[in-house]
């Protein structure tokens, strides 16, 4: 008899897809990623999954567990968590999943997967300093004046154009479109 | 550790005395009690030490047992029959470990017996003592979750079958008053209404509930607990309002002397201390002849205190009803010698002359017209003798014949009195509340001011000069020491001047034949009240210097105890043993509600001035009950003794005592036992905020039928039976936020349990457990979990509970959780939530650790030598550990545990016995 | 007297300065010295910190490193910068790495973190440094009768272990000073939720849905007025009530903490900018003065 005849007919693989919960787990604030016990009481505590179908925090976790590497980062959920931190009070085994989806979302945008609304408010930052400059008009200083507050914000430009410049490029952030 | 290990360190522990082989468990649960029967059956003697009043442990609060729905009380109660009978076992319930000494083979452990101040052989546990008993606490075995009286027994088969008095020690009131007056007891009878059984309370202590309810300080008033919450019980106005109380509804029983007794007593001065000494003696069967120099009996009661704080018919009345016990008053009959009296034939005298001779100022014109002493202006006034006073009155003094003095004044008709003390209102030592109505009243305080010159230029008072004072370093008393502002000199224009500068015993009185201080006080033993004359005892102000009337009579009472004993020949002069005096952690404040001091009704300023008529006027009845249901009840058991009336087995003994013993063993097994996590540490879930969510302890006692709902499972908001049950897992376990990251191994089993009970009480409820895992890990375990979704219809939800919200009208309970198999998040209502905690080490574990000299592991539990090899030996030589002390257990495993730890213990049992 | 270096974050300036104007209003009253921070940086909340996590240090430990310059600690206003920076005050003490990197950044302008300074939010000022015992005695007309819902925000109370503020499941601070203040505090279902705030950006309906979730569960204890401590928090659970699904008249007033604390101490409601607040609260105020 040939050896072929007793291969089994689909390899099933038990090992995660890739590494990727090890390449979480290597970055702060994603230590005890693969310490979840898939439990549900992060998903129960969050008013996102609350409110819409899409959104499992637990899911997220066990998709990055089984290594759904390319699935996680070309997604938007990670950019809904709003980091109020109640599943991170709540999770009984440490599990910091907004620090985790933090973490998700620094290696997406390194890879060129970054929301535009992320990526419009970012470039606006390093260009301006501060994030409102352009909705602060005469409206806004008389408001000010008239409560007795300092109309000039005295905000500073110029320290932007320097973390911009270590940490972003020259060119203002690039990103797939991630709407 | 092996058994020739052991074996060397028995041998090297060089026992050279014979030593009875002995064992000591600590901890009479199911596994401590194992423990203890397995030694015992071997022929070796145990010390079973359990800290409650009876052994059993945790399987005498739950209802049934995993996996097999055993009732526990069944399979608990022949074992606690089995060790109480047991001839080798020597059970000491309601006792402690104090201290350990010594090594394996030869332990010292030092034990404190409490007291339960009944007694065990004679206790047949009818209950005939409960219904009478007026205290009231939360019932700590059934989880607070009902009542019981302080004496009182844990559950229906309690071993042994006795009861037991709560008594934390002396309540800071009794401990505090000089006389020693109960007053939780009679403060806990007038919550009852009981108003004689109070009374008579108050009496065994002093015959003045009247009288002391008007005038005295309230020592235990300023200690009063209920001080530290808002404001500390009126106590004095209460027992003042029994004695009004009786006489207003004439319920004044006949007073019956009992005079039995040959050796005739002799008491000089009928003031407070000399009544309470003859009282006292009168109610022991002393006949007792009271001498007195005065035309009436009362000393400074009736001579110095106004009328207007203590009418004459209250005093009348009390003095009567101590001479209708009995006693003799001679009154116009002073006394020149107490050797005289000892050799008429008295064989005791008390001398209780009081100290009422003014003190002198010592500024020229001290004699002059229109100058008088405090003590004698008061005494001429209440004499009803006629005292010209002119318009414009100082007094000088602080004290309260000083405020006295200028409240009569008032009456008198004098417009302007000046009551002048040249410390501050600090210091200043009369009663505050006197000071206060003199206010009202109109009197002026001048504070730090002193007199430094009597202003007579023809011989009649015209004024006095007068200078500020600072307050300096302290005095001989402690206080500070005014020193006068120079330049400061005043002069007031006065027309009677009335001085109350303290005073002092009578230099040329009869106490003088014994021996005296230099301020012709008695020297008396602090204890006995002996004087230097055998047979002569003294009390009282003519002791202490002038003090308060209760420190007087508490000294007369003091005083009676001692000449009783001499009389007797007994041998007297230790003091009493201390009790302990009730701390302010050991008071239970977690339930009370704010309420104000009941408010002392006055006459009104116009019309209190005008006359001597009584100024306060007491409590009525609703105010009087009211004020008493703010009592603490610091000491649980207030020794108003209705138990021990109503005990027909006479088995009730309020005067035993604490005791410690000392035993020697060769081996110790801890066996302490659990205690639940706090699930407060959890707000979201709810617990302690919402009324239908309960623990799972709490549970076991409303579904045991000895428990506070007879078995009945119903909501505690409304009573109802819910329809609908959660239960939640993993709390206070595999929690790494909370410090307890291991799994507590039970409570999986015992919610599967309680959730079939569940529908086993209720077969339409919707029961349901939300878990993250199921752990079924033992024999018959995974059966069971079977049997509770198939045969019993609960469901199990595998999702974690992430907060539960109340419905305020409905007290209906909302849980939100994410149903991890489908991915849904839903929110469903229950009618009830059981919370499953973790366990936990036992309270009380660090303690016995220090003592052993051991090492508690890093989470709290016992650690033991090698968790596979000797399971159940610790780290120390000689100390064995079973059941949930080093780690959370169920029954079967605590039971064997119990079984070798008895085995090893034995081990070092078996080689002292072959020494010997 | 104790001095804070305000931070105001790039919001409230702009967006809620009545929050702004009371907070320095009270604080002045209650005897705090607060200095504006001039020529400071957004803290990078929210998008750069999902983006690049050293250019977050970077922007937060400048606002440190500038507090360290005035010498004084911070006060921060708003819920998203005071998280922000005690987070990034905690990743800088604790990572030396990470914090020489932005000191290089910050080198040229003389500026350095050395770990001086500690960040407070609005709620501890009132907790830790003026104390309970004082706003009680400087209250001087009390509120009475009514009912408000406190809302606590997120990123104010959560990770405690890097905020240390309060209780995060049952956190008691706007509670007591509601109390203090005369007014009734009153618990809701889902007190700790978030108001929805940070999905404004990515979902706005999803983001509508769930400060709508809170007004429900406010609304549902007959409370009279929302108590904030957060800017965003502030304009979120303000703006949710002009969708649909939210009559005029159902329109509970939002309040930020010292526009509430305001009154009862005696200051005029124009101190405190109750004109601008989109939802009158003039129900609130009526017992308390003349809005």
């Amino acid at each position: 008899m040939s050896e072929t005849a007793h291969e089994p007919r689909n390899k099933i693989a038990h090992e995660p897809k890739s590494t990727f919960s090890q390449e979480i787990a290597a970055q702060p604030g994603g230590e005890y990623i693969r310490k979840c016990i898939q439990c549900g009481l992060c998903t129960a505590s969050c008013m996102v999954a609350n409110y819409t179908d899409k959104y499992r925090p637990r899911k997220m976790v066990q998709k990055i567990l089984i290594g759904e590497r390319e699935e996680v980062l070309s997604s938007e959920l990670p950019w809904l968590c709003m980091t109020c931190r109640l599943c991170e009070e709540r999770c009984q085994e440490g599990v910091s999943l907004a620090e985790i989806f933090h973490v998700v979302r620094d290696i997406a945008a390194r890879e060129g997967h970054i929301p535009k609304v992320f990526k419009d408010t970012v470039n606006l930052v390093m260009k301006d300093g501060w994030l409102l400059k352009g909705s602060y008009t005469d409206f806004e200083q008389d408001d000010r004046t008239s409560l007795g507050l300092d109309p000039d914000l005295n905000w500073n430009e110029e320290f932007m154009k320097k973390v911009k410049a270590r940490y972003f490029g020259k060119e203002p952030v690039e990103g797939g479109e991630q709407e | 550790m092996t058994t020739e290990e052991t074996s060397k360190q028995n041998s090297s522990a060089g026992q050279t005395e014979s030593k009875v082989p002995a064992a000591l468990v600590v901890g009479g649960g199911v596994a401590g009690m194992q423990a203890a029967l397995d030694i015992a059956s071997q022929g070796f003697k145990v010390y079973l030490l359990e800290q409650s009043p009876s052994i059993g442990g945790r399987m005498a609060m739950i209802d049934k047992t995993f996996p097999t729905l055993d009732c526990s009380a069944c399979i608990l109660t022949p074992r606690l029959s089995e060790t109480s009978r047991n001839p080798n076992i020597e059970l000491l319930t309601y006792s402690e470990v104090k201290s350990i000494t010594g090594e394996a083979g030869d332990f010292r452990v030092r034990i404190r017996r409490k007291a339960r101040y009944v007694n065990e052989k004679k206790c047949s546990a009818c209950a005939e003592c409960v219904p009478v008993c007026p205290v009231e606490v939360p019932n700590d075995f059934d989880q607070g979750l009902g009542f019981r009286k302080a004496i009182y027994s844990p559950f229906p088969q309690s071993t042994p079958n006795a009861y037991t008095i709560d008594k934390k020690g002396e309540p800071p009131c009794r401990a505090t008053c000089p006389a020693h007056v109960n007053a939780q007891g009679f403060v806990t009878l007038m919550k009852h209404g009981k108003y004689d059984e109070a009374l008579e309370i108050v009496r065994d202590a002093i015959p003045f509930p009247g009288v002391l309810g008007r005038v005295c300080i309230s020592f235990c008033e300023a200690e009063c607990e209920r001080g530290t919450l808002d404001d500390s019980m009126s106590i004095r106005n209460l027992h003042r309002f029994l004695a009004d109380y009786e006489r207003e509804n004439n319920l004044a029983k006949p007073v019956v002397p009992k005079i039995d007794k040959k050796e005739r007593v002799a008491v000089v001065g009928a003031g407070p201390a000399g009544i309470s000494c003859a009282y006292q003696l009168a109610r022991k069967g002393y006949p007792v002849t009271v001498f007195e120099a005065k035309p009436e009996a009362g000393g400074l009661l009736r001579y110095a205190i106004p009328e207007y704080r203590l009418p004459r018919n209250i005093l009348d009345e009390e003095i009567q009803r101590v001479v209708d016990l009995g006693v003799k008053i001679k009154v116009n009959t002073p006394v020149k010698s107490v050797r005289d009296l000892l050799a008429k034939g008295f064989k005791a005298v008390f001398v209780g002359t009081g100290a009422s001779v003014s003190n002198k100022i010592g500024l020229p014109g001290e004699e002059i017209v229109g100058v008088i002493h405090s003590v004698e202006f008061l005494e001429k006034v209440n004499t009803g003798q006629d005292v010209k006073i002119g318009e414009k009155v100082a007094v000088i003094g602080g004290g309260d014949a000083a405020i006295d003095a200028a409240r009569v004044a008032v009456r008198l008709g004098a417009s302007d009195v000046t009551v002048i003390y040249r410390r501050s209102n600090i210091e200043i030592p009369a009663i505050p509340s006197e000071v206060e109505d003199a206010k009202s009243e109109g009197v002026k305080f001048m504070m730090l001011t002193n007199p430094i010159e009597i202003l007579s230029p023809r011989g009649v008072l015209t004024g006095i000069r007068c200078v500020r004072m600072r307050l300096g370093e302290p005095d001989h008393s402690g206080r500070s020491r005014p020193v006068p502002i120079v330049g400061s000199e005043f002069t007031m224009a006065v027309n009677t001047l009335i001085l109350g500068v303290g005073q002092s015993a009578n230099p040329r009185g009869v106490q003088t034949e014994c021996d005296c201080t230099e301020y012709a006080t008695v020297k008396a033993d602090p204890v006995t009240l002996q004087t230097s004359i055998p047979g002569v005892f003294a009390g009282g102000d003519v002791v202490l210097g002038p003090l308060t009337v209760v420190k007087a009579v508490g000294q007369g009472r003091q005083a009676a105890d001692s000449i009783d004993m001499y009389l007797r020949g007994i041998p007297f002069g230790h003091s009493p043993p201390e009790r302990h005096r009730v701390q302010s952690y050991e008071v239970d404040k977690r339930r009370v509600l704010p309420a104000k001091r009941a408010i002392m009704a006055k006459q009104g300023i116009r019309s209190r001035k005008s006359d001597f008529s009584e100024v306060e006027l007491g409590f009525s009845e609703e105010t009087a009950h009211s004020e008493a249901e703010r009592c603490l009840g610091c000491a649980v058991c207030c020794d108003c003794n209705q138990c021990v009336k109503a005990c027909q087995r006479g088995a009730i003994d309020q005067s035993m005592t604490d005791e410690s013993a000392e035993l020697s063993v060769g081996a110790i097994i801890i066996a302490t036992g659990y205690r639940l996590f706090d699930i407060t540490a959890y707000p979201q879930l709810g617990y302690g905020r919402y009324s239908n969510v309960i623990h799972a302890m709490e549970y076991e006692r409303l579904i045991n039928a000895s428990g506070p709902t007879k078995g009945h499972l119903i909501r505690l908001s409304d009573g109802r039976i819910p329809e609908s049950m959660g239960f939640i897992q993993c709390v206070g376990a595999r929690d790494v936020s909370k410090d307890v990251p291991y799994c507590s191994r039970v409570c999986c089993m015992y919610a599967i349990k309680n959730a079939v009970m569940a529908r086993e009480h209720n077969p339409d409820a919707d029961v349901t457990i939300y878990y993250a895992d199921i752990r079924a890990f033992g024999k018959g375990f995974e059966q069971f979990y079977d049997m509770a979704q198939t045969r019993f219809g609960v469901k199990f939800v595998r999702g974690r509970v992430a907060e539960v919200a109340e419905d305020k009208h409905t007290h209906n309970l909302t849980v939100r959780y994410e149903d991890t198999e489908t991915g849904t998040l839903h929110d469903v209502e229950h009618e009830m939530i059981v919370i499953s905690p973790g366990i936990q080490p036992p309270e009380g574990l660090d303690d016995l650790a220090v003592e052993l000299g051991m090492d508690l592991a890093a989470d709290g539990y016992v650690d033991v030598a090698d968790q596979i090899v000797t399971p159940v030996d610790t780290k120390i030589a000689g100390v064995f550990v079973c059941g949930c002390a080093d780690a959370p257990k169920d029954i079967p495993d605590s039971v064997s545990a119990g079984s070798a730890a008895a085995m090893r213990a034995t081990i070092i049992l078996n080689n002292m016995r072959k020494k010997v | 007297m104790k001095e804070f270096v305000l931070y105001t974050g790039c919001t409230a300036p702009v967006r809620l300065p009545a929050y702004e104007a009371a907070v320095k209003a009270v604080l002045d009253k209650m005897g705090i010295k607060l200095i504006d921070m001039k020529g400071a940086n957004c803290c990078g909340a929210q998008y750069v910190e999902s983006v690049n996590r050293h250019a977050f240090a970077a922007m937060s430990g400048r606002i440190l490193a500038l507090s360290e310059k005035y010498g004084h600690d911070i006060l921060a206003i708003c819920g998203a910068c005071s998280g922000s920076l005690k987070w990034v005050k905690h990743e800088l003490d604790e990572d030396w790495k990470l914090r020489d990197e932005v000191n290089a950044l910050l080198a040229d302008e003389g500026l350095e973190y050395t770990g001086k300074t500690q960040v407070k939010h609005l709620l501890q000022i009132f907790h830790e440094d003026i104390g309970y015992d004082a706003i009680k005695a400087a209250i001087v007309k009390p509120y009475s009768g009514i009912r408000l819902a406190a809302h606590y925000g997120c990123h104010v109370t959560r990770p405690y272990d890097i905020v240390r503020v309060d209780d995060p499941e049952n956190p008691t601070i706007i509670d007591r000073l509601i109390e203090i203040a005369g007014g009734t505090p009153v618990d809701y279902t889902g007190k700790t939720r978030c108001c929805g705030g940070p999905m404004l950006a990515m979902d706005q309906s999803l983001a509508v849905k769930i400060g709508l979730d809170k007004i429900r569960n406010i609304r549902n204890e007959k409370a009279d007025g929302i108590v904030t401590a957060c800017v965003f928090c502030d304009i979120q659970l303000t703006q949710v009530q002009f969708g649909e699904g939210v009559g005029e008249k159902e329109r509970i007033p939002v309040l930020t903490l010292p526009q509430f604390l305001g009154p009862a101490l005696g200051i005029s409601p124009a101190k405190l900018g109750i004109s601008f607040n989109k939802i009158s609260p003039s129900k609130i105020l009526a017992g308390v003065m003349e809005v």
